[in-house]
């Protein structure tokens, strides 16, 4: 018996399972080259003694690249390995569902203004979390934070499942630098 | 005892003490009452919409954007064409959408032209959808369906005719006479702006906006598609997969054949947070100082009320008070003094708000909380106490030194 | 027997001064004795009671009370201490004018359990009881006892003020001039009912007064110039 609660004592001191702190191009596949793949598209459309500065603003042929490079991004690799992992990461947040004090859905993604003017962000970097409980405060919600949870990894387009990454966030807290 | 010494003392300083009382009830009312309205109109805005992901609408302002197609608080400056709702209903990302045209009202209340879409998909809240509370939802070109609010307002039931007037608000000075509109059905209460509108068929709105022919010279038919609408405010989206979201949005910012602006709702709404919060917060430190004005008001009078009870106090001090008793004395008098106080402040906010929710829900759509005392507002109460009782250690401490220096006789 | 009072090479100066405006090298009270302090007014004689009742904070000398140095307790100590052991009686405003003549009696036994004990049970019914019984020795009924205080005369005040003192039969009680704002026969009515009541309950009464009439009431008279000694210079 004594045997036992001293097992069992010792069991509880362990420490539970750490969450693993990734930065963003963890989620990017080792092999995936966005450049390579930007340039190959650049020279595809505009042929390949076209020098990239020599383009007119306004160039229909810009159009069509910004809608290769998106359809590229769409499409962009998942790393399968990371499904089910237990992750802390740090990033800004894009909220969609929520109220007036907690915002309970969110896409994190790794820079701030990723939503208005500059190109969007690729498929791999760009995390769809929901958080449990209330959710995250309105204030953190806004600025940079550092979110903890599961990671699940889904790579089939389906009716009903969402292709990409999704942290089932526990708890989230203000970012103010990495720590060196 | 000294409960009963203290609360005697205090009624033969009545008016003084009434006085403090009514100051401290108005710091307690303006720094509840702010607080209190301020969480109410956040609550009421962001339940206003949930579950759309991007409202796309004429290239503008996104907090514009916002403001009308979900607020109804602003006026939109161009439409979109109909090819351009129908390109965004056969994308392959997205799952759900809303058209919303406004522009007509009707006796004040703006009119949304819309589909079927609407009451399958709209959500407010925690992702509630829109029922009936009478009739239907509307199936012809002349049929409309009231907001409950619009229907409580101006007492219309079912079968009642309107006539929606040309401008989105104000008096009318040009009216639709010739296309006057039967009431079919009334929406139940939601608590956001749906309830002040009056809803009608994209049909009826083109039909109305065409000059007033009827193509064939006889009334439509229930159910009949006159024409497509050929142009409309903004649409409301539900995706397949919400992480398309960011990259659809800048998709359609670039669309070729129209000049779009797609918004996503949460992080506009968020952002309204963010630029009413400065004001919020100018409010706030106008309420505490105007406590803090009211706890100097209780620490001079009471401190002025001391020179006359120096008697009072050596009594006291010879039957055998020390310190701690004549704190309780004084200190007790000021958390007495600051209790009634925060009691009055709650008790005339109640009062108000109870006497103007009918008002406000009508007139403004806001619901008015309809509770004494939240949870939330204990800390700010225990504060007000706490710093109403500290006020009174000032005097407590005068008084005591007074009577050591005083002895066994006062002289005054 | 120990002396209920007991005062020596008690000096005390006003805050600022640099002569000493009170000197006392020796004084005794013995427990249950009756004495006037008789002198002019102004000579610090409600100095000394101030602080001989410890209200005012002692600054040098030794002042023993019913065996305890009470000069040497903190603040805190002395008030529980007057709250158990001492009466006071003032001039005037002896009373709470918003509370009654029984309440007002009360206050004594609201500071200390023992004097309320020795007096009555702990219960409020018994000390309110015992507040009436000690009213009705001194001369009040029913009726304006329950009345508020200010509503009262000035010599029904006194008298209150009186049973305050006698209230737990204290040891000692300390009255300054109680005497001095009444008439000559409100004056003895009082003062034979005040020691008749101290011989009973075995409390020591220390008196001070301007007036030398009242002598006779008292077992000692002292001249306060003479207590004093040479050292003071308030007369």
């Amino acid at each position: 018996m004594r045997f036992l609660i001293a097992l069992l004592c010792f069991a509880c001191s362990l420490p539970s399972v750490a969450a693993n702190e990734i930065e963003w191009d963890a989620l990017v596949p080792q092999d995936y080259d966005p450049s390579a793949i930007y340039s190959s598209l650049f020279d595809e459309i505009y042929g390949e003694q076209q020098a990239p500065d020599g383009i007119a603003d306004g160039d229909s042929r810009g159009e069509k690249l910004m809608d290769a490079i998106d359809k590229a991004w769409r499409e962009a690799p998942l790393k399968q390995s990371l499904d089910n992992t237990e992750v802390r990461m740090a990033g800004y947040g894009v909220p969609l569902d929520g109220d007036e004090e907690y915002v309970r859905e969110f896409l994190l993604v790794p820079y701030f203004g990723a939503c208005i003017h500059t190109p969007p962000p690729p498929r791999n970097q760009i995390v769809l979390v929901k958080m449990a409980g209330r959710g995250v405060p309105l204030d953190l919600a806004l600025d940079a934070m550092w979110l903890e949870g599961t990671l699940t990894v889904s790579s089939q387009d389906t009716e009903y499942g969402t292709a990409g990454y999704v942290l089932e966030g526990k708890s989230a807290e203000a970012f103010t630098g990495y720590p060196r | 005892m000294l409960a009963k010494v203290m609360l005697a003392s205090l009624k033969t300083r009545r008016t003084s003490a009434l006085l403090i009382v009514v100051a401290i009830a108005m710091s307690v009312l303006m720094i509840i009452g702010v607080d209190r309205v301020r969480h109410q109109v956040r609550a009421n805005f962001s339940s206003t919409i949930s579950g759309t992901d991007l409202i796309v609408s004429a290239r503008g302002g996104p907090m514009n954007i916002l403001l009308y197609s979900v607020f109804r608080l602003s006026d939109p400056t161009a439409g979109i064409r109909w090819n351009t709702v129908e390109y965004l209903a056969d994308h392959p990302d997205v799952k759900w959408w809303i058209p919303i045209a406004l522009g007509d009202s009707h006796r004040g209340y703006p009119v949304v032209a819309t589909n079927d879409s609407y009451l399958t998909h709209y959500r407010y809240g925690r992702d509630q959808g829109l029922s009936l509370q009478s009739g239907r939802w509307f199936a012809g070109a002349d049929q409309a369906v009231l907001g409950s609010a619009v229907a409580a307002r101006l007492g219309y039931q079912q079968g009642e005719r309107i006539v929606l007037a040309h401008g989105a608000s104000g008096p009318a000075i040009v009216e639709h006479d010739n296309h006057p509109f039967t009431v079919v059905g009334i929406l139940a209460p939601t608590g956001t702006p749906v309830d002040q509108s009056v809803h009608i068929s994209l049909q009826g709105m083109a039909l109305i906006h065409r000059g007033g022919a009827y193509l064939s010279g006889m009334p439509p038919m229930p159910g009949q598609a006159l024409d497509k609408p050929d142009s409309v405010n903004a649409v409301m989206l539900g995706l397949e997969r919400r992480m398309a979201v960011l990259s659809l949005q800048r998709e359609l910012s670039r669309y070729d054949r129209e000049p779009l602006t797609a918004i996503i709702p949460g992080v506009q709404l968020q952002r309204l947070w963010r630029m009413t919060a400065a004001g919020e917060n100018a409010l706030r430190a106008t309420s505490l100082a105007v406590l803090a004005v009211a706890l100097l008001v209780l620490v001079s009078t009471v401190l002025a009320a001391l020179e006359g009870r120096r008697h009072e106090m050596a009594v006291l001090r010879a039957t055998g008070a020390g310190r701690l008793a004549v704190y309780t004395v004084i200190v007790g008098e000021s958390l007495c003094l600051t209790m009634l106080g925060c009691m009055l402040g709650l008790g005339v906010l109640f009062a108000g708000q109870w006497g103007l929710a009918p008002m406000a829900l009508a007139e403004w759509s806001l619901r008015l909380p309809d509770n004494f005392l939240a949870l939330r507002e204990l800390p700010a109460i225990g504060a007000i106490l706490a710093a109403g009782s500290l006020a009174g250690l000032i005097p407590a401490e005068k008084a005591f030194r007074n009577s050591l220096a005083d002895g066994l006789t006062p002289r005054n | 027997m120990s002396p209920v009072l007991e005062i020596n090479d008690l000096e005390y100066r006003h805050p600022g001064q640099v002569r000493s405006f009170l000197q006392v090298p020796e004084f005794a009270l013995q427990a249950g004795e009756r004495v006037l302090l008789h002198g002019p007014s102004g000579c610090g004689k409600s100095t000394l009671l101030s602080l001989i009742t410890g209200i005012r904070p002692m600054q040098s000398g030794r002042v023993q009370v019913a065996g305890q140095p009470f000069s040497t307790l903190s603040q805190r100590r002395r008030d529980a201490f007057r709250a158990d052991h001492m009466g006071v009686i003032f001039q005037a405003f002896n009373l709470l004018p918003y509370l009654s003549a029984v309440d007002n009696v009360c206050l004594a036994a609201s500071f200390s359990r023992l004097r309320c004990e020795r007096e009555a049970g702990r219960r409020k019914e018994q000390r309110q009881a015992a507040a009436r019984g000690l009213l009705s020795r001194l001369g009040l009924d029913d009726g304006p006892i329950d009345l508020p205080a200010w509503q009262l005369s000035f010599g029904q005040q006194q008298r209150v003020a009186a049973a305050r003192a006698l209230f737990g039969k204290p040891a000692l009680i300390i009255a300054d001039e109680p005497t001095s704002a009444l008439d000559s026969r409100s004056r003895d009515t009082l003062l034979t009912l005040l020691c008749e009541l101290c011989e009973q309950s075995g409390s020591a009464l220390l008196m001070v007064s301007h007036d030398g009439q009242v002598g006779h009431h008292f077992q000692r008279s002292v001249d306060f110039a003479s207590l004093a000694g040479e050292g003071s210079h308030a007369c």
